[in-house]
């Protein structure tokens, strides 16, 4: 005798229950009470006081003499930004964690009301019920489908997570490296150094909210799509590969590369010159010069393979300070210049 | 760097010289033309070629005053502190 309809979903959810509450307490450790939501939040109360005092602080209004203290916006801006990363930080990983779970959970209910439905479908006898389950079953299916679809573009939950947190990653990196590298107010230009652009709370704040909307499926959806896009995307990303940036420099830099040119050139031509006198000495300084920036040549290289060292060495200082100092300082040393 | 390449607009026009300059010297190319990038923000679009040729500093002055050396472009706009400016490009004597 066939097992009636109501039997079956009851036994099928007597099954689930212990599955899906096992599951919830296995997905993360107890959170420690100094992580818990309430200390790591930015109320909206902190955060409009934090902003009057950044704002008086580049003004001037609060200090005795009316004068900006930069110092302190600086440091303000910093404390302002650091404290919405955390809050975020703190939403960000309960969301992961329930964005896992819930999806987990409504595909578990899916299959176990099709398990359900497909066995009830087999178990009764032909007729309108068993017409009715083999709809509803399709109609289960076609549901989860479709969420899928529209919600997740089918991509799993692996993905989608992966994606936000590298995205995320390299957001806050961003944010880190100019909280650390600039101030509230251009720095200008110096001897050693070009001019820094300002990294004002307006400007960190921009990246601030770029850093949450990153915690998104629709962000890391449409990341996946411009990673794995089609190839207008593709030819846009290859572009902008092809365009590098210039490393800035200073003027006793460009002083320094000129030099470097100029001794280049001078070796060049006396190093490749028939007349022994003038290319052996230059040939030995050339080797020296290889030699003082870290590389043993070869005995037996030529001049061109030895002016071809230098230039190599050329090349890399072009965009690596240290490298440049290096070799300007060798030029130096050995008294080419 | 041979090709198009980005130039911070964001410095002075001595900060963009120097960059240029140091990319000319080291990695043996020339400045052919010096525009702001219309898709984005503060940044300018460098044009360079392979050369073996040494040019002297690149010097970046408002159009029209007078440098010396060999002008590479008159009245092109770029960003300069991050404001579009009407710039000479000039190769100073060595």
């Amino acid at each position: 005798m066939p097992l009636p309809l109501r039997t079956i979903s009851s036994l099928a959810l007597a099954a689930l229950l212990p599955a899906l509450t096992g599951c919830l307490n296995t997905m993360a450790p107890s959170r420690p009470s100094t992580l818990a939501p309430a200390i790591a939040a930015y109320p909206t109360s902190d955060y409009n006081n934090d902003v009057t005092e950044y704002r008086n602080a580049i003004s001037g209004k609060a200090q005795q003499d009316g004068k900006p203290d930069y110092l302190k916006a600086r440091a303000l801006r910093d404390q302002i930004v650091y404290r919405a990363i955390a809050d975020i930080e703190s939403s960000y990983g309960h969301f992961e964690q329930q964005l896992t779970v819930n999806r987990a959970s409504e595909s578990l209910l899916a299959d176990t009301a099709q398990l359900g439905l497909t066995a009830a479908t087999t178990v009764v006898s032909a007729g309108d019920i068993k017409d009715i389950l083999a709809a509803s079953l399709s109609g289960l299916q076609g549901t989860q489908l479709s969420i899928d679809k529209n919600f997740f573009r089918e991509k799993t939950t692996e993905s989608l997570i992966s994606q936000m947190r590298a995205d995320r990653k390299n957001l806050q990196a961003q944010i880190i490296s100019r909280l650390a590298s600039q101030d509230v107010i251009p720095t200008p230009a110096s001897k050693d150094q070009p001019t820094i652009p300002a990294y004002s709370l307006e400007a960190a704040w921009i990246d601030v909210i770029q850093y949450y909307y990153a915690g998104t499926v629709p962000s890391a959806l449409v990341s996946i799509a411009s990673n794995t896009g089609d190839n207008a995307t593709k030819a846009q990303a290859n572009l902008t590969a092809t365009i590098q940036s210039l490393k800035p420099a200073t003027a006793a830099q460009a002083a320094q590369s000129i030099n470097i040119r100029s001794v280049y050139q001078k070796l060049s031509t006396a190093a490749t010159s028939a007349d022994s006198t003038i290319s052996t000495p230059a040939i030995a300084s050339l080797r020296s010069l290889i030699t003082a920036n870290g590389t043993t040549p070869d005995p037996a290289a030529t001049a061109a393979q030895l002016l071809d060292q230098f230039k190599q060495l050329m090349l890399a200082a072009a965009s690596d300070d240290a490298k440049l100092k290096t070799l300007s300082d060798a030029i130096t040393t050995l008294k080419l210049n | 760097m041979v090709g198009q390449v980005i130039v911070n607009g964001t410095g002075s026009m001595a900060d963009i010289a120097n960059a240029i300059t140091r990319s000319e010297q080291l990695e043996f190319t020339q400045l052919t033309g010096l525009v702001f990038d219309p898709n984005t923000a503060a940044q300018n679009l460098a044009t360079f070629v392979a050369t073996n040729t040494q040019f002297g500093a690149v010097a970046i002055v408002p159009t029209g005053t007078a440098s010396p050396g060999t002008a590479i472009a008159t009245n092109t706009t770029i960003y300069v502190n991050s404001t579009k400016t009407a710039v000479d490009i000039y190769h100073l004597p060595l």
